[in-house]
């Protein structure tokens, strides 16, 4: 039992130095998060992106990156910046909702849209897996405590999909359970966010495990193949009242992952495929049994 | 059954006198290279659950990008580890255990690599002798670099375990970013024996401290996912217990007692912010018990974990 202790320990210490990617957005832990800022780039003959979307109460931050001079200048006069030269840059703060049109008044037929909403969705970075929950994140001008709805349509017009209330920061995250890739928004009272898409792939993982003395290996691969991506090996442990992480790895150009541990003894196994934060499952193979008899 | 049971140190909640001692002849230089560094996918309930109300947990709920304190081996040769041979706890948080004796210079090289928030970080230690220049707190037109060590930059701080440090101290972020720091997990402890003393089979960390939603020991929350704590009867095992936070907790574990500091057969000793302490005994009782804190709100929130003690 001693040397089944000392092996987790080592499994799970080198499960702690490997770390995923960073989330898609920090989930409320009552920490302070800095002032919202999008920025756009002033390039030689366009502003990029050209059109941008942002949450009322937002500053978006125009820096040159060209070797001439451009400007900032709303359509309706309301604002402009000054002549912005080398890689200065000029910010301006968008507190009304709506579309706020823009250009450079040295170079007229450069154009730029600020689009202003109460509420927006983040474009989801990694697809989904149908019937596995997804959390999809957001921002709003709205108070603290609002109720935000998530709408899906795919393909028959936009249908109720989950919920999400609205958190001091203006952040907001709702989990939603895809069964097909499909165009998302979230709704607050009469305002609509812009659709993001969420990609749902049906990924399969296989795994097989070989044990040899203490030494147990586990081979996985992932199909459609999801290189990069992050699998981790689950043990079904009873102190840890089910399935417990202790190792990780990367999906390699074959969209295979290998383990190497060492156990005392004979545990249930099993691989999972997982979103960036390590931990939404997307897949899961068969469920294996290593370690020594 | 009664046991013998030990306290080895008495609550640490007042602050350090910073002043500077000369070390023992036969004192050791310790060197500690510790870093800020990211944790972008911290978990606080790996398996899921709160298994005891069977009540499942989302990632979406458990888990967040924080910085922690991270080890490094001599002049920050790679990332190590930060829990010692056999403790059962498990990496990252709480920081590393910085283990000395009475008499002792300890060497802190603490390195900000922050990219997640780009936030100045710090070291302060409690139960130390050190000189301001090593407080590591900041204070705005007073202190200096060790209170406000801007990503990328390093600083040593300075210190000397004397007679009255023996015991487990906090050490935790005093920067500019301290309130941030704090809930995010950038807390660990000192481990200080006195001349001759023996370090027990067994060291176990306990941090109790609010993350999120959930009240956490070392981060984590819920049986399963908080520390398992192993050990085997017969061997000589130590609780070093803290509390960080703005709250007080009660130290609870099943089927065992131990002397308080006040001489009195205990189960349950209050610890609050920033106070430590450590309990020793001789494990005799096998089987699967419960640690936690007794405040009930606390427990049902996930401050509760597993001890688990084997047969000879």
């Amino acid at each position: 039992m001693r040397r089944l202790a000392l092996a987790i320990a080592v499994a799970l210490a080198a499960f702690g130095t490997a770390t995923a990617g960073a989330m898609d957005g920090p989930m409320d832990h009552g920490m302070s998060e800095p002032a919202h800022e999008d920025g756009v780039a002033i390039q030689f003959a366009a502003y990029a992106p050209g059109r941008i979307d942002v949450v009322a109460g937002d500053t978006v931050r125009w820096t040159n990156n060209s070797v001439r001079v451009h400007t900032v200048n709303a359509v309706d006069g309301s604002w402009s910046s000054p002549r912005i030269v080398g890689t200065d840059s000029f910010s301006h703060e968008f507190d009304t909702p709506g579309a706020t049109p823009y250009y450079c008044v040295l170079h007229p037929f450069m154009r730029g849209e600020v689009d202003v909403h109460n509420v927006l969705l983040t474009a989801p970075a990694e697809p989904g897996a149908p019937g596995r929950p997804y959390t999809l994140r957001g921002r709003s001008a709205l108070a603290a405590g609002q109720s935000v709805a998530i709408e899906a349509d795919t393909g028959a017009g936009f249908q109720p999909a989950g919920t999400a209330t609205v958190e001091s920061d203006g952040s907001f995250a709702a989990d939603v359970t895809p069964t097909a890739t499909a165009t998302y928004r979230a709704v607050a009272g009469a305002d609509a966010s812009p659709g993001v898409q969420l990609l749902v792939l049906n990924r399969k993982l296989s795994a097989s495990g070989s044990t040899r003395g203490r030494r147990v290996v586990v081979n996985s691969k992932v199909t459609p193949a999801a290189m990069g991506s992050p699998v981790v090996l689950q043990l079904k442990l009873p102190l840890h009242f089910g399935w417990w992480p202790v190792a990780r790895a990367k999906l390699d150009h074959s969209s295979k992952a290998r383990f190497a541990l060492k156990l005392a003894h004979r545990y249930p196994a099993r691989v999972v495929l997982t979103l960036a934060d390590g931990a939404t499952v997307l897949a899961t193979s068969r469920t294996l049994h290593v370690g020594p008899r | 059954m009664r046991r013998l049971a030990t306290i080895v140190a008495a609550f640490a909640g007042i602050g350090a006198v910073a002043c500077a001692t000369a070390p023992a002849a036969s004192a050791q230089l310790r060197q500690f290279w510790v870093a800020a560094v990211p944790a972008p996918t911290w978990n606080m309930a790996p398996n899921e659950r709160d298994a005891i109300n069977g009540v499942g947990l989302s990632p979406s709920q458990t888990v967040f990008p924080t910085v922690v304190y991270r080890r490094y081996t001599a002049h920050w040769g790679h990332p190590i580890a930060n829990q010692v041979s056999g403790s059962s706890n498990q990496d990252l948080i709480p920081g590393p255990l910085l283990r000395a004796r009475a008499g002792d210079r300890l060497y802190v090289h603490f390195k900000n690599l922050d990219t997640l928030y780009k936030r100045p970080h710090s070291m302060h230690f409690h139960g130390v002798h050190y000189k301001p220049s090593s407080d590591g707190a900041y204070v705005p037109g007073i202190s200096g670099r060790d209170g406000n060590v801007k990503p990328g930059q390093t600083w040593t701080y300075k210190l000397t375990a004397g007679s009255d440090s023996v015991g487990v101290w906090p050490y935790h972020d005093h920067s500019p970013s301290m309130d941030d720091s704090i809930l995010g997990g950038m807390y660990g402890m000192l481990s200080i024996l006195g001349k001759g003393q023996k370090r027990p089979d067994r060291e176990f960390e306990v941090v109790f401290a609010p993350m999120g939603d959930f009240q956490t020991i070392d981060g984590r929350a819920f049986v399963g996912n908080t520390p398992v704590f192993t050990s085997i009867v017969g061997q000589t095992i130590q609780w070093d217990v803290m509390a960080m936070g703005s709250e007080h907790h009660t130290f609870h574990v099943h089927g065992h007692r131990w002397v308080s500091p006040f001489g009195t057969d205990v189960d349950t000793q209050t610890v609050g912010p920033a106070e430590t302490f450590a309990i020793r005994w001789k494990e005799e009782d096998p089987g699967t018990w419960l640690y936690h804190c007794h405040v009930e709100a606390h427990m049902m929130a996930g401050m509760i974990g597993i001890y688990h003690v084997r047969p000879k």
